[in-house]
């Protein structure tokens, strides 16, 4: 086994829509999140609600205080649904725009709000790379992991988008999150995944990441809940996906 | 941290497309601040636009058409295109599959969703040429740029507002030292657009005169517009001139809009660069400072800057010359250091009438003559207290 592999120590997952949650197995999984203050609860978007429940479950489940934790979220839309809101108001003429609003349109909202409300002061990374975000967030902390940090938070969300700016999308609204470390020979009892590498050419098969670009974390997901090794795939069905492969501990 | 060297910049800034004007501003320290032209808002504001043409973009990449793929273009082609020979010598070199693109971007393109809403509102109908995915999505830019150039390795975009780019070139770094790829296109774009003009407005954080950051009388920013690429390689080349020594990056985990008063973050982030590049403070000849001429982020700012480098060591801004660009800021800005670097000179704060007599630092009002100089940092902050710093270092033409 890839001696530089990644140890997987805690996932988190939330869901827009508690129904969904159940669908996908994950009762009780919804974007009630402790961590985000009540003020800012009544004025944070869907999406980073979901992306909060999804970076305490993670933390949680890792024993890691989330104060401690540099982090990556990553999100093909980010603020959607806020955007949109300022689109409406701009072309409406709608003027003087929400200054609150505007600070919360930015792609670095969640991240930005997490570190804040968890007293962070570690580096807050807020990528996108659309419908392969997650792969590529994964890669991203690959380089962190072997480079600056020993542990890392890396959180994927995605709020339904709305309708006039991709008709006919009906992606999930979802997040997923991992507590990853490097470290040879530490983490013995963790899963572990190599780093992520794009197949050229070669077309992953259609699955959760083209329901919605946060789905894609699912494979990795069930494969680390339910013990299981082999090839993962990170990203949607295209023409070069995205791949892992995991170890588990005992291997 | 291994050094990664900067074999070819660009820049399209308000200045002019390319490095030439950019170097001439700076040396000659004029401003480049309109009124706003493009967008004409109900306020008063001035920015910094690009004013010259923009190229087209090709029949093949249409879907990507927006103004910030325009601006990308124009950096890639400007001065005879010697930033598109570079890349084609690093893809000779790597190959195609070994070069990656990491693109900051604020508000992306942006400038085009507001142009289809504003169809829709008159007519009902969004324009067939919209195409949000390509033209809006973040990673818009960052993909125009792989396809245009007709790479194949890793690409994303990072959006941490004021900081993105920034952080793109230090993303850049670790993709090369931990053997992802060998080259890597990094840097920012960013458009003026209705979003950011009105936001700022109602922030009550823009100017109504060309701004005048680290001024006593400062009053806000002006916003800008651009692009700046940088390529980073695992090799020198012979004209190589400039290398990636280390960078910072921090959280302020204070406040979503304003900055820690004391500059907590801030001066984590460039004690963070000075350590990985293992730097004295001193060892640094000039910093070039994010100073967005706001009270409160130079302020800010300052006190970081006193607190760790003492009164002595020459520092400026440079958003009196080209506005505030963004999500674009850190590559543009990262650009006016190894101009800085290549050509010998600090530049002066354009617009400044009266330094700020509560700074302890040594705030250039005039360009000056560095001949000597060998370590340049380059910082920004960003909204949600995100921070980068970064330090390069000359390379001599012997290595």
């Amino acid at each position: 086994m890839d001696n530089a592999a990644l140890a997987v120590l805690g996932t988190g997952i939330s869901f827009q829509n508690p129904d969904t949650a159940l669908e996908f197995g994950y009762e009780g999984c919804d974007m009630q999140a402790e961590l985000l203050p009540a003020m800012l609860r009544r004025r944070t978007s869907v999406a980073t609600k979901m992306a909060f429940a999804a970076a305490e479950r993670a933390c949680r489940s890792a024993g890691s205080d989330p104060s401690g934790l540099p982090v990556i979220f990553t999100s093909s839309l980010g603020e959607i649904a806020v955007t949109d809101k300022l689109c409406n108001d701009i072309a409406q003429k709608r003027f003087p725009v929400s200054p609150t609003q505007f600070h919360n349109s930015v792609h670095n909202t969640a991240s930005g709000y997490w570190s804040i409300a968890v007293g962070n002061k570690h580096p807050a990374m807020a990528m996108a790379a659309y419908q392969d975000g997650f792969a590529l967030a994964m890669l991203e902390a690959w380089s962190q992991l072997h480079t600056i940090e020993e542990k890392l938070l890396l959180v994927c969300y995605e709020e339904t988008p709305p309708q006039l700016l991709l008709p006919g999308n009906h992606w999930i609204g979802c997040a997923a999150a991992f507590v990853l470390a490097s470290g040879e020979g530490k983490h013995v009892n963790a899963a572990r995944m190599s780093m992520p590498r794009c197949e050229q050419g070669k077309r992953g098969q259609q699955g959760y990441g083209d329901i919605s670009p946060a789905l894609a974390a699912i494979p990795l997901l069930q494969a680390v809940e339910q013990r299981i090794s082999g090839k993962v795939q990170l990203s949607p069905a295209g023409d070069g996906s995205w791949f892992s492969e995991l170890f588990q501990p005992d291997e | 941290m291994q050094a990664v060297f900067v074999t070819a910049y660009t820049a399209v800034t308000a200045c002019g497309q390319g490095l030439k004007p950019l170097l001439d501003g700076l040396l000659q320290q004029r401003s480049f601040l309109m009124p706003a032209r493009l967008i004409k808002p109900d306020f008063l504001t001035f920015t910094g636009e690009v004013e010259a043409p923009l190229p087209e973009i090709a029949d093949h990449l249409k879907a990507y058409d927006a103004r910030n793929a325009r601006l990308a273009l124009a950096a890639i082609d400007c001065e005879n295109g010697v930033f598109r020979s570079a890349v084609a010598k690093a893809v000779g070199c790597y190959g195609a599959q070994r070069v990656a693109v990491i693109i900051g971007t604020s508000t992306s393109g942006i400038y085009e969703t507001e142009l289809a809403y504003q169809a829709h509102a008159e007519s009902g109908v969004v324009p067939e040429c919209y195409d949000f995915k390509h033209q809006h999505a973040w990673v818009a830019s960052a993909d125009f740029i792989k396809k245009e150039l007709g790479l194949g390795g890793p690409c994303y975009a990072i959006s941490t507002a004021c900081s993105s780019s920034g952080k793109a070139i230090a993303a850049g770094q670790r993709l090369i030292e931990t053997g992802i790829c060998d080259a890597v296109i990094v840097g920012g774009v960013d458009s003026i657009c209705h979003l950011t003009l009105h936001g700022f407005n109602s922030l009550e954080l823009t100017s109504q005169h060309p701004c005048t950051p680290l001024d006593r009388d400062r009053d806000g920013i002006s916003l800008g517009e651009g692009a700046g690429l940088l390529l980073l390689e695992r090799e020198r080349r012979d004209d190589t001139r400039a290398r990636l020594a280390g960078y910072g990056e921090s959280s302020d985990a204070y406040h979503m809009t304003a900055p820690h008063p004391e500059g907590g973050g801030s001066a984590q982030a460039m004690r963070s660069a000075l350590n990985m590049a293992k730097l004295k403070p001193e060892a640094i000849d000039y910093v070039n400072l994010h100073a967005t001429g706001t009270r409160l982020n130079d302020q800010s700012e300052m006190c970081a800057m006193a607190a760790l480098f003492g009164p002595d060591t020459p520092c400026s801004g440079s958003k009196g010359m080209t506005g505030h660009t963004l999500g674009a800021a850190g590559a543009i800005e990262a650009v006016i250091t190894l101009l800085a670097l290549q050509y010998g000179f600090a530049p002066g704060t354009c617009g400044i009438r009266h330094v700020d007599q509560t700074f302890n630092s040594h705030v250039l009002s005039e360009t000056i003559q560095m001949p000597d100089i060998r370590y340049v940092m380059s910082n920004n902050f960003g909204f949600g207290g995100n921070n980068v710093s970064l330090i390069f270092a000359k390379e001599d033409a012997n290595g």
